[in-house]
Parts: C-alpha cells; sequence; structure tokens
C-alpha cells in the first residue's frame, strides 16, 4: 500500500483539528489548541493509505511548518471566514507556504471554515482577494462547517480524488 | 538441566530452536523497524529484543551440545549467559518505558537503574563463579555450589531459590509498573489504536509474567520425571514467545497491524457509501 503525507494548515483557532476530527468522527467535536504536531487518523483506500498531520497554528509552532510541507503530497489551508481581522495575515502565511514550503505538484485545497456563523466573508470575493486565481497549482475552495458538516465530505472528496490521481 | 534423560534430549533441541527461529524473526523485525525511523527509542528496543534473542540462540545451543556429546564446562557457561543476558534487556525495557508510558524524572530513573545493576551485578557474579563450582565431585577446590534439591554438606550452599528472587524482584517492581501504568492509560485515552497498542503491552506483560512464574516452579519442585518439566517447558517457551509478539505489536504497533485493528473513519465510510451509489 502507498503512503502520503497531507498537511492541515492555517492560523490559530481557525477550526483545522476539528475537521480532523470531523473526518474522523463525522460529528463536531470541542478540541483544544494544537500544540506542535498532531497527526490524525489515517484515511484509507484501497492502495492508498493517506497521513494526516495537523499543524498547531500559533505562531510559535510556524516555524515547524517548512519541514512538514516539504515532504507533504498535499495541503490543506484553513481560514475562518468570519476573521476578518487576521485575514491579510491569513493570506500572508497562506503565500508563504505556496511559495517557499511545497512543490508545484502539490494539491492544495482552501476551507472558507465555520459557515454555520452569519456575516462571513463571500466565497467569491474570498477567492478573488486572496489571490487564489493566480495560483499556479490544482486547488479548489469550499466553505465548509464542522457543526453543521456543511461541503467537508465534498471538499476533502475532491481533494483525496486529485491526490489518488496523482498517485 | 539434570533431569534431561538422554532420550527426550533431542526434544529439548528441535523445539528450542524452533522457539529461537521465531525469536530472531522478532528481532529482525525491530531491527528493520530502527533501521526505518533511526530514533533512540527503536535502537533501545531493538537492543533489548537482541539480547533476548542472543540468549535464545544460547539457550538452544546448550541442548545441542548436551545431545551431541561431552563439551566440558562450555554448556555451564552458555547456559550462564544464556539465563543472565534477559536481565540486561530489562533494564534497556525500563529505559524505554520512561520514555513512553512511566513518568519516572531523571532521579528515579538513576536510583532504579543503580539499584537494579547491582542487584544484577551481585547474581551474575555468583553465576559467573558458581560455573567452576557447581559440580563439587569433579572440582574439589569449589568453594559453594548453587543447589536446590541436593545441597551438600561439605560446601557453603548458596540457595538458587535466593538468586532467583533477587532476578525475580526487579523483574516483578519494572515490568507489574508498567503494567499498572499502560493499563491506566488505555482506559483514559480516547483513540482506539492507542488504546489496543497499550492493552497489547499490559497483557504481554502478564503473560511475560505469568512465564516467569513457570520457572520458578521448574526451579523450586523436585520433579521424578522429565515429561512434566518438559511440559511446562514448553508452555514457558509458547508465554514468552507470544508476550515478545504483544508487546511488539504494543510498542511498534507495525502498520499492517494498525490498518488490520483501526476502525474505519467517518470518511472512508461515506466514501465508501457514494463511490457504491456512483457505480
Amino acid at each position: 500500500m502507498k503512503e502520503i503525507d497531507i498537511t492541515i494548515c492555517g492560523l490559530a483557532n481557525a477550526g483545522k483539528t476539528t475537521i480532523v476530527k470531523y473526518l474522523e468522527t463525522g460529528r463536531f467535536v470541542e478540541t483544544q489548541p494544537t500544540m506542535g504536531i498532531n497527526r490524525g487518523e489515517s484515511i484509507q483506500f484501497e492502495k492508498l493509505e493517506i497521513n494526516i498531520f495537523d499543524l498547531g497554528g500559533q505562531e510559535d509552532f510556524q516555524v515547524l511548518w517548512p519541514e512538514v510541507n516539504e515532504k507533504s503530497d498535499g495541503v490543506v489551508f484553513v481560514v475562518d471566514k468570519n476573521d476578518y481581522m487576521n485575514f491579510e495575515s491569513a493570506r500572508d502565511t497562506f503565500h508563504d507556504i505556496i511559495n517557499t514550503q511545497i512543490y508545484k505538484d502539490v494539491v492544495v485545497l482552501l476551507l472558507l471554515h465555520k459557515s454555520d456563523l452569519p456575516n462571513g466573508m463571500e466565497r467569491n470575493r474570498f477567492i478573488k482577494e486572496f489571490g487564489l486565481l493566480e495560483l499556479p497549482y490544482k486547488w479548489a475552495c469550499y466553505e465548509t462547517s464542522a457543526k453543521t458538516g456543511e461541503n467537508i465530505f465534498e471538499g476533502f472528496r475532491w481533494f483525496f480524488d486529485q491526490l489518488k490521481d496523482e498517485v | 538441566m539434570a533431569l534431561i534423560e538422554p532420550g527426550i534430549t533431542w526434544t529439548y533441541v528441535v523445539l528450542s530452536w524452533l522457539t529461537t527461529t521465531f525469536t530472531i524473526g522478532l528481532v529482525g523485525a525491530l531491527f528493520n523497524n530502527f533501521l526505518r525511523k533511526k530514533t533512540t527509542g527503536t535502537l533501545i528496543l531493538f537492543s533489548s529484543y537482541f539480547i533476548i534473542g542472543i540468549s535464545a540462540v544460547l539457550g538452544a545451543l546448550v541442548y545441542t551440545l548436551q545431545a551431541i556429546g561431552d563439551f566440558g564446562k562450555m554448556p555451564s557457561i552458555l547456559q550462564t549467559i544464556s539465563t543472565l543476558a534477559p536481565q540486561i534487556g530489562l533494564l534497556l525495557i525500563y529505559i524505554f518505558a520512561c520514555r513512553h508510558i512511566l513518568k519516572d524524572n531523571e532521579v528515579v530513573k538513576a536510583v532504579t537503574l543503580m539499584i537494579i545493576s547491582f542487584i544484577l551485578g551481585f547474581v551474575f557474579t555468583i553465576y559467573i563463579l558458581a560455573v567452576y563450582g557447581i559440580i563439587p565431585q569433579t572440582n574439589p577446590d569449589a568453594w559453594f555450589t548453587l543447589s536446590t534439591n541436593n545441597p551438600t554438606q561439605d560446601l557453603e550452599n548458596i540457595s538458587i531459590s535466593i538468586l532467583a528472587v533477587l532476578l525475580i524482584a526487579p523483574q516483578l517492581y519494572i515490568n507489574l509498573r508498567i503494567y499498572i501504568r499502560a493499563f491506566i492509560l488505555s482506559r483514559r485515552t480516547d483513540k482506539e489504536i492507542r488504546k489496543r497498542g497499550l492493552l497489547l503491552i499490559a497483557w504481554g506483560l502478564v503473560i511475560y509474567m505469568f512465564a516467569g512464574f513457570i520457572i520458578s516452579m521448574e526451579i523450586a519442585i523436585p520433579w521424578e520425571t522429565s515429561i512434566i518439566p518438559l511440559v511446562f517447558w514448553i508452555i514457558r517457551k509458547l508465554a514468552f514467545i507470544t508476550s515478545y509478539v504483544f508487546l511488539y505489536l504494543g510498542w511498534i504497533m507495525p502498520d499492517w497491524f494498525r490498518r488490520r485493528i483501526r476502525s474505519k473513519t467517518w470518511f472512508e465510510m461515506r466514501y465508501k457509501e457514494v463511490s457504491r451509489f456512483v457505480q
């Protein structure tokens, strides 16, 4: 069985770990801030095993990201769609990953997370302002919620199908 | 060893090489694991199993030499090393457990290792000296002997039972602590794979201690026949191998085993459902 690694990145409190837990359990689970790097439950397909590395979003832990991202075959970047204050910081962090930490054949999934809350940023506006249209990667963007389960399956299904095709 | 009759010596030889082959297979698997991960933890665990492997080979060699012919003190020397070597493995297991399960601080760790090393050093010395004094009939200079069933009045008699207790005490102390801690942690964790791994370690240690208990019976009871010790010997070997396998699976959690025991994630189940529907 072939094994590949993916990473889940994003600023602190974006909802990365709740997404990983949702993939495992299919329900919303309260989580604690991730200290360092957590290895989530692997996802297995017939001939492919996908290891999930959930990276702590706090600034102190971001120094650990490059080493993990460099070995990764896919990156999921999670953005809290209601956190307008940190939008620019999230964009800079994302572009830093794209420009310095991953290779061109890596698949990228962006999750505009916490869509169950009102007044979040629109997906189209996010794509434009986050600079995704010029992205030289295979990418997709979904609005998701770990509370309602919205689009979590659809987003990761697309993501994992791309990875299966790559392999 | 004195109870082994020539007729069944070859039974011991064949069975001991069979179990040794299996043990060596586990040592190989741990070496492979070390090569793959190259971490201190995997090196410590491999080293402890390597010592157990050497002990198994020497043990099988002792039976083989006895079956083939008279090799003087050689079987006694090999038997001594084979008996004592796994005790060093215990120290390594303790160091390994301190990294993952036990929470001993550096002082407790150092004191524990010092005391156990002292006990083992004392017992080893007695054993090694005993190699040259164990058969007083053939060694007039012997000043003590190790004896259970046939004490010698002419010599200072150091009971093997006392030495056995000295060897069993550190084993019980460390293995019981790892067992209790693994069991408690298995109840606390919500990760199914970790829970099963910890339970394997806990049960592996129970079986290991059960095998140790059988050795005590083998030594302590003056058996009149060779068959009963052989049955006990087979049960003991099987118990040791089962415990090594349990501990290997629990400590290492090899990928093939992890895949086998894990339950499916929500995503996998949903993906399967959807794929079936699409087809």
